[in-house]
């Protein structure tokens, strides 16, 4: 009938359930996230902020460089902040000592049930990818996106690649709340933790414009901005997509340009983000051979892609400049 | 046994064991350290991190809103908001102190706290702690701290969202009105959530 | 043909308190009951037998397989269903979600199965009509079913159940009754219980266990036997009793070495059980 009533042979060489329980586990898994109110809240949220950056202009209104398209991943900041405590209670359910013990007699181990929460981040991901995806289309619809303000601006239509930014965000948002609920097995802690890991994230962006720490962003546009001096040459200004005189605020005037290749190490750098703390999460769940790998692969993954955004993007190299 | 036999020494003496201090601990190191944050951040947001910090101090005060033993002690003749003013009685000195702690700390950083920022710990933290009551009184298994984050944040994004012209209504265009307009709700909303589960609807 | 669990010299301590002090036990297939006052070990044994705690010492053997082996747990856990004291369900689930993801993490992969599995195991422990509720609108007798029911999933070959009839209701205990002895002769339970009734109307075979020490293990019958010509009634608590204790009627009940001439009454699994764990004093066990 089933694997249990068929499982006969009580000298089984193998020590761990297949990889169709894991898929079940992880089907299953995904079904709760998805139907979590929390999440869906998120997106709710995420819409109204959605709705909002739609229609005031904020990346078809010709704003300044670090203000407009700045904020292309934005829309998704509530939808994380969900992500994260769905992820983290969800890796805490088991936490009555009760339910830990029925399940510690069952053949999948803690380490198989976090791996297939793990994958759960796919819900998330997909609901964070429909939201860009919407922005994408109102601004493509609206002429694309106008950068910068005055007589150096620029229209542009955002590439799929930037579609890949804000469900990459999300998933590590989910990935880090399942990771915290293993470090601390309390669910009012994780969300103080939480909270102050999404305002830091996703609330306070403006900090994740400035080197080095835009290097480490989570989440950020494709767009690289410089203060490019109080008198900039037409040559100098002639390299930049958009550009913003000087003015109360900033005393020198600040170019701004997309550049694929910066957001692309971007991407790479969050995957390796993801891998590391589903390596984290699982290898607090128990002993499996596989967890190394993962945790290696994300560590390589975030070492190259910091590492060769600091040798190619002479912004990132100086403290506190803008990136 | 009365209530009246049960003196605020004995208690608070009991309530402080099973509060869970280590949510209230962990809001008030989380909002030292970001208030500590423009040491090393850039200057644009000095004012907001500090607004970022009271929120994360606030959350902590949701943790009053737990009753551990409301099943138990729901029938008790302590009622339920002797019970609930004994656990803000613990838990607002600690949060109060922990503010004055980031107000030093941010004189220190050079981001001068103003005016604002006790106002601002009341209203939000009046809010946590509502949020935390009710979401204990309608599903027991949900902890305080995460019902206030979840309605923190929440509010977070909303004022960050809202047009100015909704924002700059008159009813709540001042500081001083928000802030009344906050304790007012969570007033309201502590009342209806702290209610005898015994007395006649 | 050897015993589907076997435990020789097992022991287990805990922060310096003996749980389990040298056990050595063959249990049999059919239905085993676990007796033995708060604090016995019983829980202990159980969760040993169940892979959910390895012992200090000595060795077990659990459907042919050792425990202490990751192959070997596994094998024996693909073949377990375990009830513990509190089941732990998840509140916000329902029913039958709750039940179907432990069916999942039991390797059920093939949906349709799994799910007509987890109806039948719902529908065995009575709550085919409730199993879309939630389980925290669930009463404490219906979330014991439902840990029952997950414990019943994939007819195991080996069920450790501890306590199962806490918080069910007269009709559910006799229905619960009915499921064990329709579990077949293959099937090894192992239950532990405060219900002496439980045993005598469960349990061909019992093992009494008191500050980690098996007592007695053998039929229910010889338990039973252990006290014949022993129990009496009498007017007064009688001083010769090891136990005594007022009955509905008014009399004392003694157990113990009754005086010539004495009130014999027929002796039952209780009384073999009273004789030979140390017993509360007489008022205690009136009140």
């Amino acid at each position: 009938m089933t694997a249990a009533t068929e499982a006969t042979a009580v000298s089984a060489p193998d020590t761990v359930v297949g990889r169709s329980t894991v898929g079940a586990l992880a089907r299953a898994e995904i079904r709760y996230t998805a139907r979590n109110p929390v999440l869906w809240l998120g997106v709710a949220a995420s819409g109204l902020v959605a709705w909002w950056l739609a229609t005031d202009g904020t990346f078809t209104g010709g704003k300044p460089v670090t203000d407009g398209y700045a904020l292309w991943e934005w829309l998704v900041a509530p939808l994380a902040l969900a992500a994260f405590l769905v992820g983290n209670w969800a890796a805490l359910r088991e936490r009555p000592s009760t339910t830990a013990e029925l399940f510690t007699n069952t053949p999948a181990r803690r380490w198989d049930r976090t791996l297939a929460l793990l994958l759960a981040a796919v819900v998330p991901a997909v609901l964070g990818f429909l939201l860009i995806a919407g922005q994408w289309v109102a601004v493509v619809a609206r002429g694309g996106v106008e950068l910068g303000t005055g007589r150096w601006t620029s229209t542009f239509t955002p590439t799929p690649l930037e579609l890949l930014g804000a469900p990459l965000g999300v998933a590590c948002a989910f990935v880090s709340g399942v990771a915290l609920a293993r470090l601390v097995r309390s669910r009012a802690v994780g969300a103080v933790v939480g909270f102050v890991g999404w305002m830091i994230v996703w609330v306070t962006f403006w900090l994740w414009l400035t080197a080095p720490f835009g290097v480490f962003a989570v989440s950020r546009s494709s767009l690289v901005t410089a203060e490019i001096g109080t008198d900039p040459s037409a040559a100098e200004i002639a390299r930049w997509a958009a550009v913003d005189p000087a003015d109360g605020f900033n005393d020198q005037y600040v170019g701004g340009i997309r550049d694929l290749g910066v957001y692309g190490l971007h991407l790479v750098y969050v995957v390796g983000l993801v891998l590391v703390l589903a390596g984290v999460a699982l290898a607090r769940s128990g002993r499996d051979r596989r967890t190394r790998p993962v945790l290696l692969a994300g560590l390589v993954l975030v070492a190259v892609a910091v590492g060769v955004q600091f040798l190619v993007h002479e912004g990132a190299r100086a403290w506190l400049g803008l990136m | 046994m009365s209530s009246p036999s049960t003196g605020w020494p004995a208690l608070l003496a009991a309530t402080g064991p099973v509060l869970p201090w280590g949510a209230v601990a962990a809001a008030g190191g989380a909002a030292l350290a970001v208030t500590a944050l423009p040491a090393v951040l850039p200057p644009e947001g000095d004012g907001v991190v500090l607004v970022l910090a009271v929120l994360v101090l606030a959350s902590g005060c949701a943790v009053a809103g737990e009753d551990p033993a409301a099943r138990e002690a729901g029938v008790a003749p302590v009622p339920v908001r002797r019970r609930l003013l004994a656990r803000l009685l613990l838990v607002l000195p600690v949060s109060g102190a922990a503010l004055a702690g980031m107000a030093g700390v941010a004189a220190l950083a050079g981001t001068g706290p103003g005016s604002w920022l006790v106002p601002l710990w009341a209203a939000v933290s009046a809010i946590a702690t509502a949020v935390g009551v009710a979401a204990q009184r309608s599903t027991p298994d949900v902890p305080g701290p995460v019902a206030a984050v979840v309605v923190l944040g929440g509010g977070l994004v909303l004022v960050a969202t809202l047009p100015a012209s909704v924002v700059g209504l008159p009813p709540w265009d001042s500081a001083v009105e928000r802030v009344g307009w906050a304790l007012v709700a969570s007033a309201l909303l502590l009342l209806a959530a702290t209610r005898d589960p015994g007395a006649r609807r | 043909m050897t015993s589907p669990v076997t435990l020789a010299g097992v022991g287990k301590r805990f922060r310096g308190t003996t749980a389990l002090d040298h056990v050595t036990l063959d249990l049999p297939r059919g239905v085993t009951g676990l007796l033995g006052p708060n604090g016995a070990g019983k829980t202990t044994l159980l969760r040993i037998v169940a892979t959910a705690l390895s012992p200090d010492a000595g060795s077990v053997q659990v459907l042919g397989a050792d425990p202490a082996d990751p192959a070997g747990r596994l094998a024996i856990r693909r073949r377990l269903g375990y009830l513990p004291q509190e089941s732990g369900a998840y509140a916000g689930f329902t029913a039958f979600a709750f039940v179907d993801y432990v069916a999942v993490l039991k390797e059920m992969t093939d949906r349709a199965a799994r799910h007509a599995e987890v109806r039948r195991v719902l529908e065995v422990v009575g709550l085919g009509d409730r199993m879309h509720s939630r389980i925290r609108t669930l009463s404490g007798g219906m979330r014991r079913r439902v840990g029952l029911a997950q414990a019943l999933l994939g007819r195991p070959d080996l069920l450790v159940l501890d306590e199962p009839t806490v918080g069910l209701d007269p009709e559910q205990r006799l229905r619960f009754r009915e499921v064990l002895t329709g579990l077949g002769t293959d099937t090894t339970v192992l239950l532990s219980t405060h219900l002496t009734e439980d045993v005598a109307a469960l349990c061909p075979r019992v093992v009494v266990l008191d500050r980690g020490r098996v007592l007695f293990e053998g039929a229910t019958a010889d338990l039973s036997r252990l006290a014949d010509g022993r129990v009496w009634d009498a007017d007064a608590a009688d001083p010769l009793a090891a136990v005594s204790w007022r009955t509905a009627e008014g009399r004392f009940r003694n157990v113990g070495s009754p005086p010539p001439g004495a009130d014999l009454v027929p002796a039952g699994p209780e009384h073999g059980y009273l004789l030979l764990t140390s017993v509360p004093t007489a008022e205690e066990m009136a009140s």
